[in-house]
This record gives C-alpha cells, structure tokens and sequence, in this order.
C-alpha cells in the first residue's frame, strides 16, 4: 500500500484560483470609465486641471490652439448596406473577429462612450442626406461631425460636382472623418460605384492623395508631436494625404507617421469645415487613432500649447499649467497613455 | 476528509524537500532573468489591451483584444487591481523605432511593446502558477508511489523543462493556468472529490478548450473505478454539477447580455481567415482532423472503461497522456504541448524511462518553436532600458529572418525545424506508449 498524502494543499489551490477568478470576473464587468474623472478650467493664462482614478493611471493633459475651429459635440455615422461599400478585406489576430464595416462601427462607438462622446447617430444614405441638409438650414454644420468608413459616399450627398450638399456642409462648418479608401474617388449609387474625375480637387484643391502604393510609415511626422501627444499608433498611410501639396489658402494638420510625404492622419480645412483622412485598411490601431482624434477635437489650424503628463493613483491629482494663451483653446486629457480608459475635452 | 489527514509544512520534507527547494530557486532565478529579457510583445500587448478595454467598461468582448473563452480575461482582472494597486501605471507603448519589425510579412512581430516592469508582473502569475503545477505533478508521484526523491525529479522535469519556462516567461501565455486545473482535477478525482473536480475542469476547459476533451477519458475513469460498487453515477452527476455550476457562473455576463456568441466566436476563426478558398478548405480541413480526434477521444474513453479496472489512477494517468497526444497530432502551437508534458514526465517516473526520448524531443523543439520571436524578444529591454540599443534589435531580428545558406533564414530552422521536432515528439509520445503497452502485454488499456 502507497502511503495517503493530504491533498488539503490541493483544495487551497483550487480554493485560492476560483477565487481569483471569480473576483475577477466581477472586476472586469463592474470597471466603468466612470470610476475615473477630470476637470479643467481656464483662469487668466493658467490652466488648473484635476484628474481622478480608481487604481495607478498615467494621465495626459494636452492644451491645444485650434485657430478658428471650434470643434463639433455630435457625430453622424454613416452606414447603409443597401450601397455598396469600397473597402478592403484585412487579416486579423487569429481568434479575432472579422473586421468588417459594422464591427468596426460597432467599435467605434463603444469607444467613444469613454472618451465622454455620447451625441452619436448612425445615419443611412437617405438619413444622411436628410441630416446634412438639416445642418445647412439651421446653420448647424458647425457643431456636426461624420464618419464615413465605407470608403465611399452615397450619391444622396455626393455625385462628384462642387456643389453637392456635402461640399456645402463642409463649406458650412461640418467635420468630415474618412478611412478605407481613396476620398470621393467613387461615389455609390444602389446599383454599384461611380467613378469621379478630378475627385482630389474637389475636395482638397490639388492631387494630394497616395495612390503611389507607399502603404507603411517608419517615421513620425516633424514639426508637431501629436504623434506622441495623443499616444498615436497607426503607421498606415494608405490612400493617405500628402499635406505639403495641399494649397497654402488651406490649412493643413499633418500628424501621426509619415511616409513619401504622406501622413496618417492628416486634417484639411474645407470652408469654415474640415476633411480628416486616416491612412490606411481597417484595423484596430487606426480605430484607436480615430476616436483619439474625435474625441480631442482637434482641427486643422490645431498646435500643442502645452502637454503635461503624470501618474495617479486611487485618488485625485490636481495640476496647473500657466500661460495658456490662444484663440480657441482646448485641454484634452486622457488615462491610460497607449491604453485610454478615459478621456474628456474641455472647450476653455 | 479533509480533518483526516493533518496538513503540515516542514522544511526538508515532503514538498519543502532540499532537493526540491534548490530546484525551485533554480527555476525561479532561470525564469526572472529570462522574463527580464525576453518578452514575446505580440501577446503580452494583448493583455494590456484588454485590461484598458474592462477598465473603459467595454467588458471582455465589446471591442477587439480578448480572443478566448472569458476565464483568461478574469484573471487579468484580479491581476490588474492587484498590479494598479503596486503602482503598475504604464503598460507599454508604441515603439516608432521598433515598427520595422511589423514589416515582416507571415510573423506576428509587434512594435506595441509592453514595458518590462508590466511583462515582468503578468509573468510572474505564470511562475506562481508553475510552482503550483509542479507541486501538483509532485503530489501525484508521490501518492503512486510513495517515493519523494521520485517526485522530486517529477517536479523538477517540470519546472526546469526549457519549453515551460519559455511558453510562460518569454511568451507570457496562460496555459499554465489550464494545466493546474487539469492536474487539479485529476487529484480530485483520484481522491473521489467529484464536485472540485467538475469545477475544476470546468474552469480549465473555459480557459482553453482543450481540457474539455479530456472529459471523456475523465468519465471512463470514474465508469472504470466504480464498476462493482455503484458509485459511478453519483459520482458522474456531482462532476457534472461542479462542472456546469461553473460554467455558468463563468459565463453569467455573457448569457445576461446575451453575447453568449462571442465568448466562443475563436472557435470558427482560428484556421484560414483571411486566406480566401484556401482559407475555407484549411477550416475544413481542421474541423475535419479535429472531427477524426474527437472519435479517437471516444475510442480511447469507450475502451478504457471496459478494460481492466485493477489500477484505475495509473490508467487515468497514462490514457490523459495518450489523449492529450492525439490532441496535438492536429499541429499545435507551443504552448499547447503544456497541457501533455505533466502526464508525459509522470509516465516517465512511474510507468517506464522510454519516455524520456519523447521528453527530449519535445524540450528540444517545443523549446526552438517557442523562439520564433528571435530578437524582437529583447524590444522591451531595448525600449525602456539602456541595457540593448533598439539597433542591434532591429540588425538582428534582420539577421534571423535573411535567406543565407541555401537560401534558407536562421529562424525558418529554428521556427520551423522546432515544429516539426515538436510534432515527432508527439508522435513518439503515442509510439513509445505502443512499445510499452506491447511489452506488457495487455490490450485495451496499460498496466500502470
């Protein structure tokens, strides 16, 4: 007869690893964005700020200029299987799900809620027009936003002439952020895609867009550091813009990482609008710089003022940044560094 | 009982054996100055990831990052109030000048890097749950056979095996979890606890999937053991009770929301996406092998719990092996191979040294497979230390990955080489255990 051993040490391992992963399980589904917070407010030139956290966050307070833009609170999403979509397929982590255009959607606006943007509305072709020609007679382009990831427009809005309803709204003040493919090479109808000559000019004014098949940046782009600023990670400058052949009558944000001239993301002012085009297929570093760059407000004339990072931890950090001087400013924080778990702008 | 037998530590026995303790320090010192270094940033990235998305309030599946059943994704939640409350504030970064090892297509090299305190802590869950497998493996050899020194050699095949150190200390992957449960459903078993070990098995086969297929072996040893005393069913509805409570309660978020879908959404997108025909027919080629698997599973369940019932423990150990084998002749990755390796080092010590080829098979290339990441391994320490420039980590991951003799790249032999060495040390596993089981001459099941 072998001699009985207690297996008492294996029942307190058991114990022990239920436990670890039963009170874990109730972490994970009570954390919220909401245990975290922040203020700021402008007095005088000095910006005082205030960050909260339930456990260790490294923060980022990042004060901006943004010239004559003052940034847009509500976002219309475009999405419409009934037209055809001009995206590419994209391979994922294995396990991962397809990123297709409603995952991506889907995504994003699970995102953007802790990036405390709520005003989110998704639109159809029929909507979209219905909502941007709403926008132009109540004169509210200026506080609107839209995403289209569909790589193409639908004909409701855009038919490759200077004055379809959504050069008007761009005209007007509206924010329009773009990925998946060339901007307005083709426009939908329900019965397949159109092509558009001259597409570049209509909406930027010159041939900007790569189409050359330079596809990965290794550099960030001088002359800003929003790359790090903003803890951006996509390297994509696919169907990118090249800022610096933009016209100079139109300002231009070039940021993130370039490659042959061409940025990942690059924001260009259109009226009193702009166009934000985010190089690249889908994936999920591009949809973290898009929301980053959503929920910042950032504009084309946009220039850091300051940037100020720290760490908190379960409890309240307070901070001052003095002179904080400019025409439109704003502070963006946000948690988390390459991992955001919150973020909050404040029009100052 | 539990109060029948008293638990007792002292130092220079039973576990806390010399032998033992040097192994484990050993061990322990291999591991910290190897996790320092090494870091496998593709995966370990991923972990942050999904702590950011919890702690945002997008749960485990409402966003991209977490590609398993939830289990893993509750650890990182203990893990990372625990880590936060040390202080643990930056995860990692993007690393501008590591992007050109994201340009190697078919590797999935990362240049979001996990800072090294970050990787060093998730790793050293994995070496607590190490010390924890091999105390499981030693607590088996022991109980068949009395024999400490035997189960110190047990546990030190486990816990220096160079694969098992590199799947959790330079991978960061958490099969090691999946293998203590496993074990820790074996023991209950022999020690006729059926509802920790329904709960324990449940748990591990909603960590990784694998485990779940050891069920039916599971249940032909408790078929096998209470054939003449009528125990079986009570026994089988209490493991089923414990195994489906904790399903339950594992996947309660899921059911509520119901996203059920997504905790196992993996399953059906781990072969061929993103590869067009060819893609579909390597899925059907998967379901297929795994389909041809699973009726060997059975086989060897049915089998077993008809053969003889004269050691029903030695028979559960030696067919969890067998089992696991076939498991893996559908080629698996490294980390896989974690879940067999207990059940082959105890084969070793308890039933014949035969298998101690296999062993070393495995070690060899289950360890080369397991360094497919080559120099992007050091990207941590080269990004957040001075200890290695950013320079010699991008030359060399270069080196590595450049056609040279017979235009074949270092790491195809080592990646690759290691695949198929790992593949025929499972194959040999199966062949030995055939020798073996001739050599004793019985038929349905070993003689333990």
């Amino acid at each position: 007869m072998t001699e009985r051993k207690s297996d008492k040490p294996a029942v307190i391992i058991a114990v022990a690893l239920l436990a670890i992963i039963l009170i874990g399980e109730v972490i994970v589904y009570t954390s919220d964005y909401t245990d975290y917070s922040a203020e700021a407010g402008l007095e005088g030139d000095s910006l005082g700020y205030q960050v909260s956290a339930d456990g260790s966050k490294t923060y980022s307070v990042v004060v901006n200029d943004n010239g004559t833009y003052d940034g847009m609170d509500r976002l219309y999403i475009y999405f419409d299987e009934s037209y055809p979509a001009n995206y590419e397929d994209v391979d994922v982590s294995i396990g991962a799900q397809a990123l297709d255009q409603r995952y991506y959607l889907e995504q994003v606006v699970n995102l953007l809620k802790p990036r405390n943007f709520h005003d989110i509305t998704y639109v159809d072709a029929e909507q979209l027009a219905d909502a941007l020609a709403g926008d132009l007679a109540s004169d509210g382009c200026g506080t609107a936003g839209l995403l289209v990831i569909s790589g193409v427009l639908p004909d409701t809005v855009y038919t490759g002439n200077a004055d379809d309803t959504i050069f008007q709204w761009l005209s007007g003040g509206g924010s329009l952020y773009w990925l998946g493919n060339l901007i307005g090479e083709c426009y939908a109808t329900t019965d397949g895609l159109q092509h558009v000559d001259g597409y570049q000019e209509l909406f930027f004014g010159a041939e900007c867009l790569n189409t050359e098949g330079v596809d990965t940046a290794y550099s960030e782009v001088d002359g800003n550091d929003y790359t790090h600023a903003l803890a951006l990670q996509s390297n994509s400058v696919k169907y990118a813009v090249d800022g610096d052949r933009v016209p100079d009558d139109r300002a231009h944000l070039s940021i993130g990482f370039t490659e042959g001239g061409y940025s990942s993301i690059t924001l260009v002012q259109y009226g009193s609008g702009m166009v934000c085009v985010l190089g690249g297929d889908y994936s999920n570093y591009q949809r973290n710089d898009l929301v980053q760059i959503i929920s910042s407000g950032l504009g084309p004339q946009s220039s850091i003022v300051s940037v100020e990072t720290g760490t908190v931890t379960n409890g309240t950090v307070s901070g001052r940044i003095e002179g904080v001087t400019g025409s439109s400013l704003s502070a963006f924080i946000y948690l988390g560094g390459y991992y955001p778990v919150y973020n909050k702008l404040f029009w100052l | 009982m539990l109060a029948d037998v008293p638990l007792r530590f002292r130092i220079g026995s039973g576990f806390l054996r010399k032998d033992v303790l040097i192994v484990l320090a050993l061990g322990l010192v291999i591991r910290y100055v190897v996790g320092f270094f090494l870091t496998y940033t593709y995966d370990v990235h991923s972990w942050a990831l999904i702590i950011s998305n919890f702690e945002s309030g997008n749960g485990l599946y409402d966003v991209a990052g977490h590609n398993y059943t939830p289990t893993w994704g509750y650890v990182l939640g203990t893990f990372s109030a625990i880590a936060e409350a040390l202080g643990l504030d930056v995860f990692g970064e993007r690393l501008t000048d590591a992007l050109p090892v994201e340009g190697y297509d078919g590797w999935f090299y990362s240049a979001s890097v996990p800072t090294v305190a970050f990787a060093l802590a998730v790793k050293t869950m994995f070496y607590i749950v190490d010390v924890a497998v091999g105390y499981a493996i030693f607590w088996i050899i022991r109980e068949r056979t009395s024999d400490e020194r035997n189960a110190a050699i047990g546990f030190a095949l486990w816990f220096l095996c160079p694969f098992v150190i590199a799947v959790g200390g330079i991978g960061g992957m958490f099969d090691t979890f999946t293998v203590l449960l496993t074990l820790l459903t074996v023991i209950f078993l022999m020690r006729d606890r059926y509802l920790l070990a329904g709960m324990s098995l449940g748990t591990a086969a909603l960590m990784k999937i694998f485990p779940g297929v050891l069920v039916f072996v599971m249940i032909a040893y408790v078929l096998l053991k209470h054939r003449d005393d009528g125990k079986a069913f009570p026994a089988l509805l209490q493991s089923f009770v414990g195994l489906v409570a904790m399903i339950v309660v594992m996947l309660i978020p899921q059911i509520l929301d119901g996203t059920l879908s997504d905790c196992f959404g993996f399953l059906s997108s781990r072969a061929g996406d993103g590869m067009g025909v060819g893609g579909d027919m390597i899925t059907y080629a998967t379901f297929a092998v795994y389909a041809a698997i699973f009726a060997v599973t059975l086989l060897l369940a049915y089998r077993m719990a008809r053969g003889k019932g004269t050691d029903p423990d030695g028979t559960l150990l030696t067919m969890l092996m067998v089992n696991a084998a076939v498991l893996f002749l559908y080629p698996s990755t490294p980390q896989y191979i974690l879940l067999l390796t207990p059940f082959l080092i105890m084969q070793i010590v308890l039933t014949d040294r035969r298998y101690r080829i296999p062993y070393i098979v495995l070690a060899v290339g289950t360890t080369m497979f397991a360094l497919g990441g080559n120099a992007t391994f050091l990207l941590s320490v080269a990004g957040f230390t001075d200890l290695v420039s950013m320079d010699a980590v991008l030359a060399g991951t270069d080196w590595f990955l450049t056609p040279g003799w017979l235009g074949i790249a270092p790491i195809s032999v080592i990646y690759y080489g290691g695949g198929v060495l790992q593949y025929i040390g499972t194959i040999l596993v199966l062949a030995v255990y055939a020798k073996v089981r001739s050599c004793s001459g019985t038929s349905a099941v070993p003689a333990s």
